[in-house]
């Protein structure tokens, strides 16, 4: 008996403890696999090198070596353009038909800075990436450019004569500045390691209007008899934001609406600032006695900082904006909740949802506001375009002539009318040289957008074409136009694009012999969250005094100096813009 | 101790050494542990190397031992960051809340429930009160922003109902360490307790029917009896508490923390996360947490003789 308990127990030990000891090990091995997964996809496409074009191979070529090529979309919710099936919608499948590239897409919601440097500091980054590139001094461009440094992209230069789509991609559309200080900084030493999207096609005409601006509730506008392009400086917005909150306006669940407020994280709160703000493409400002100052010293920070206290202590803004999530966000969005918001127009997310329950609800743009010259506050561009998304390939990818042909493939005609308009003859057909939508097939994606979406139409455009603009391709008649395109247009309209064809006085700073010391002593500063702090300061002394303390640091960084040396090395030039 | 001395099998092959042996005897037993040995191998011990970047200048292409060294840097830069005393202020602050509100609650709760004589009421009662041990931050703070937003919230909707103005708990100052103690404690209370549960069933029954029979009543068997009996576990716990007395909880803290709060909220951990991953200077966020971690050790080993000293009770 004796002895039989003691089997029992030691077969009830082992049962219990081997599974235990197993899962452990499996877990741990898990990634193992993933990787083993990886590689075998990676030496799948290690074997690949054929160079030749993709279109010719589909033309009836040899069938192009079929690989699977991992991709990151390096985007806070850059994953809303994938399909939901990645690999079997009508468009990867035609893409991999031509260029034998599948591709295995994730996407992030968190911090971009933050992923990026996750993946270069574990050496985990994936086969191609899609990452912002603003600047090389500051956020995602820094730490694209360190990882370019220290061997973790590939050096395109090599591979360029053969992709000439994706050559093109290198100029077209690229502001002549950003191009010569920050994509070919002389520390790069002539190598190529990011490839612009989202860039125009030269033309002005192609340059992106996001639509920045203020927009109101149409039905509150209307019931206090407003007209929305009177609302055009700050006072008459205060005055605006005054009457919605003493109007008791409510929204679509009968809770009262916010008077104000923004999109996620406070995004873009500088839509209610716009009255001080001017036609500039860089840090510095010209004040009207000539004298050149750093734009954050500027008592106009002052002053934007206890405007943006006056909203929020009347209770005229969403003391929620800057930590909403997107959720909250959308939430609000779509519930009418915000009277007035400050981002892009929105207009995707709202046909979606409250257009379709309350379109008497619909935004209007206010203004736009004056800005400090008495002009309309709107966008400004150079020729080109100054920071973009950029797609870098990791330094370790197995196949780049795969991921290059696939680029080469999506950036040529057929490619673009694939990834813009799917696939001929069920989606579009062609009509005198133009592309026009099956009328059966619009009406489905313009009834669901998401059934588009997952007909594969809207991920190579969002994340793989640059060099373009499918407006000036294929110009639509007012008749083809969707509603919510309509009313896109007719904002963008009221708030044309400002060229400036100058470089930006930023890049004089480069040379100044402190510049690295700066930039130290820089980095782990935030204008932007101290600005915020000091908007739920206790007092309008202690807000200035944070604002003040930040700027102080600044200016022991060495900021004015800089100023001085960029206004004297800007006097020696007659092509700079401030 | 002798009983089980006496029915210990005989292991043959049994290696000579008694700690040995002993292990050998209960190898099974042994087996259980081996999940936790692994797990702090892998993911406590061998990132443990990690610690060299404090003292390095981080480069991608060359890895942590292949980087140059830097020596004590990035130490200094942050004893001279504006931020630090700010950061180091905060965290002590939430901590020595915590720890004044929060270390007590547990122990408090532990007595509460060990007066309820009905059992089926205790036992439900228990079970509801740790159940929130199991809910992650993300959903609690979720839940808090919820309740207490200005806009949708059902506080401040009750407050608008009673005409009074609306609140933004979360972004003021004033009320973030009271939201933070609290729901630390309503996280935490019910775990906590089942320390001090479990120590009070160990308490010999015979001295509390000794003290009934002197005419002790509850107060005094609570002061003379129950709480002596309890001082192994409290300080031993108490030791723990103050040893990560710079961990002021990350989760929490960073998902409570909106800018409108952040002079009060930016702790050690949230600052390293900020600097380290988001802003990608690896060796200072390293060697501030290297700092925090000497710090503890430190405080570890002082708290942990003194509690020697004056209770004898101690970790080692």
């Amino acid at each position: 008996m004796k002895m039989a308990n003691k089997r029992l127990k030691k077969v009830l030990g082992m049962s219990i403890a081997v599974p235990l000891l197993l899962s452990a090990a499996t877990a741990c091995s898990s990634n193992s696999n993933d990787n083993s997964g990886g590689q075998n996809g990676a030496s799948a496409s290690s074997s690949a090198s054929n160079g030749a074009s993709a279109s010719s191979s589909a033309k009836g070529g040899d069938k192009p070596e079929q690989v699977t090529l991992s991709f990151l979309s390096n985007w806070n919710g850059g994953g809303g353009s994938f399909p939901q099936d990645q690999v079997n919608n009508p468009v990867a499948q035609r893409v991999k038909e031509v260029t034998g590239v599948t591709l295995k897409m994730e996407s992030i919601t968190t911090n971009e800075t933050e992923k990026l440097n996750t993946i270069f500091a574990s050496g985990t980054v994936p086969d191609m990436v899609n990452a912002p590139f603003w600047s090389t001094t500051s956020g995602e461009g820094q730490v694209i450019k360190k990882a370019a440094l220290e061997g973790q992209l590939l050096d395109l230069t090599p591979y360029l004569d053969k992709y000439p789509n994706v050559k093109k991609l290198m100029t077209t559309g690229v502001a002549k500045d950003f191009s010569e200080f920050e994509m070919n900084s002389p520390d790069f030493q002539g190598k190529n390691y990011v490839i612009p999207m989202q860039t125009p096609d030269g033309s002005v005409e192609s340059i992106h209007n996001w639509n920045y601006g203020l927009y109101a509730r149409g039905d509150i506008l209307k019931a206090l008899n407003v007209n929305p392009e009177d609302i055009d400086t700050e006072d008459k917005l205060y005055d605006l934001l005054v009457k919605i909150k003493n109007g008791n306006f409510k929204d679509i669940s009968g809770k009262p609406v916010i008077p104000a407020g923004t999109m996620h994280d406070g995004w873009d709160y500088g839509q209610f600032l716009k009255g001080w703000s001017d036609y500039t493409i860089s840090d510095y400002r010209q004040g009207s006695d000539g004298k050149l100052q750093f734009w954050m010293f500027s008592k106009d920070e002052e002053d934007k900082l206890m405007y943006m206290r006056k909203i929020l202590a009347g209770g005229l803004f969403d003391p929620e904006a800057f930590s909403n999530t997107d959720t909250m966000a959308n939430e609000k969005l779509a519930t009418g909740k915000l009277a007035v918001f400050a981002a892009q127009d929105m207009v995707g997310q709202l046909d979606k949802t409250l257009y379709k329950t309350n379109p008497e609800m619909q935004y209007e743009l206010l203004g736009p506001l004056k800005n400090k010259s008495g002009k309309i506050a709107t966008q400004v561009e150079k020729p080109g375009r100054s920071g973009f998304p950029v797609i870098f390939l990791s330094a370790k990818i197995k196949n780049p002539d795969a991921a290059l042909r696939f680029l080469d493939y999506i950036n040529s005609d057929e490619g673009r009318l694939l990834a813009y308009w799917g696939i001929e003859g069920k989606d579009y057909q062609m009509e005198n040289g133009k592309p026009k939508w099956i009328p059966d097939v619009k009406q489905k994606y313009d009834n669901d957008p998401d059934s588009k979406r997952d007909a594969g139409l809207n991920y190579l455009n969002a994340n793989f074409i640059g060099g373009f603009s499918s407006d000036v391709t294929w110009p639509k008649s007012e008749d083809e136009k969707t509603k919510a395109e309509k009313l896109q247009a007719s904002f963008s309209a009221k708030m044309p694009i400002q060229v400036i064809d100058k470089v930006s006085a930023n890049y004089l700073a480069w040379s100044w012999p402190k510049w690295k010391q700066y930039q130290d002593a820089t980095v782990s500063l935030n204008y932007a969250d101290e600005f915020k702090k000091a908007l739920f300061a206790k007092s309008d002394d202690q807000a200035l005094k944070i604002l003040h303390d930040i700027q102080d640091k600044y200016r022991a960084a060495g900021a004015e100096e800089m100023t001085d040396y960029v206004a004297q090395e800007a006097a020696k030039r007659d092509d700079i813009g401030f | 101790m002798v009983a089980r001395e006496e029915v210990l099998p005989v292991a043959k092959r049994a290696p000579k050494n008694k700690t040995l042996t002993r292990i050998w005897s209960f190898r099974y037993i042994y087996l259980f542990l081996a999940p936790a040995l692994i797990w702090y191998l892998i993911f406590a011990y061998y990132p443990m190397y990690g610690i060299l970047i404090a003292f390095k200048d981080f480069k991608y292409n060359l890895g942590i031992l292949g980087s140059p060294w830097e020596g004590f840097r990035y130490f200094k830069q942050f004893l001279n960051d504006s931020s630090f005393y700010d950061v180091l202020r905060n965290t002590l602050s939430i901590s020595a809340l915590k720890l004044l509100f929060g270390f007590p609650a547990p122990l408090i709760l532990a007595l509460m429930l060990n007066t309820i004589s009905n059992g089926k009421f205790k036992r439900i009662f228990q079970t509801i009160s740790y159940l929130p041990h199991f809910v992650s931050w993300v959903v609690v703070v979720t839940l808090l922003q919820k309740i207490l937003s200005p806009n949708v919230g059902l506080i401040n909707d009750i407050r608008e109902h009673m005409g009074l103005d609306p609140i933004f708990f979360m972004g003021n100052p004033n009320l973030f360490y009271p939201l933070v103690v609290l729901s630390d404690i309503w996280k935490g209370v019910g775990w906590g307790a089942i320390i001090y549960l479990a120590a009070l069933t160990n308490i010999d029954p015979h001295l509390y029917e000794a003290a009934q029979i002197d005419g002790a009543g509850r107060w005094s068997t609570l002061f003379k009896i129950t709480l002596p009996c309890l001082t192994p576990t409290i300080a031993i716990l108490l030791i723990f508490s103050l040893s990560g007395i710079l961990n002021a909880g990350f989760d929490q803290i960073y998902l409570m923390q909106t800018p409108a709060t952040l002079s009060v909220s930016e702790i050690l951990d949230t600052y390293v996360l900020k600097t380290g991953i988001q802003q990608g200077q690896f060796a200072y966020s390293t060697a501030i947490g290297l700092f925090k971690s000497v710090i503890s050790l430190l405080l570890i080993v002082v708290v942990n003789k003194v509690s020697k000293r004056l209770s004898d009770t101690s970790l080692w």
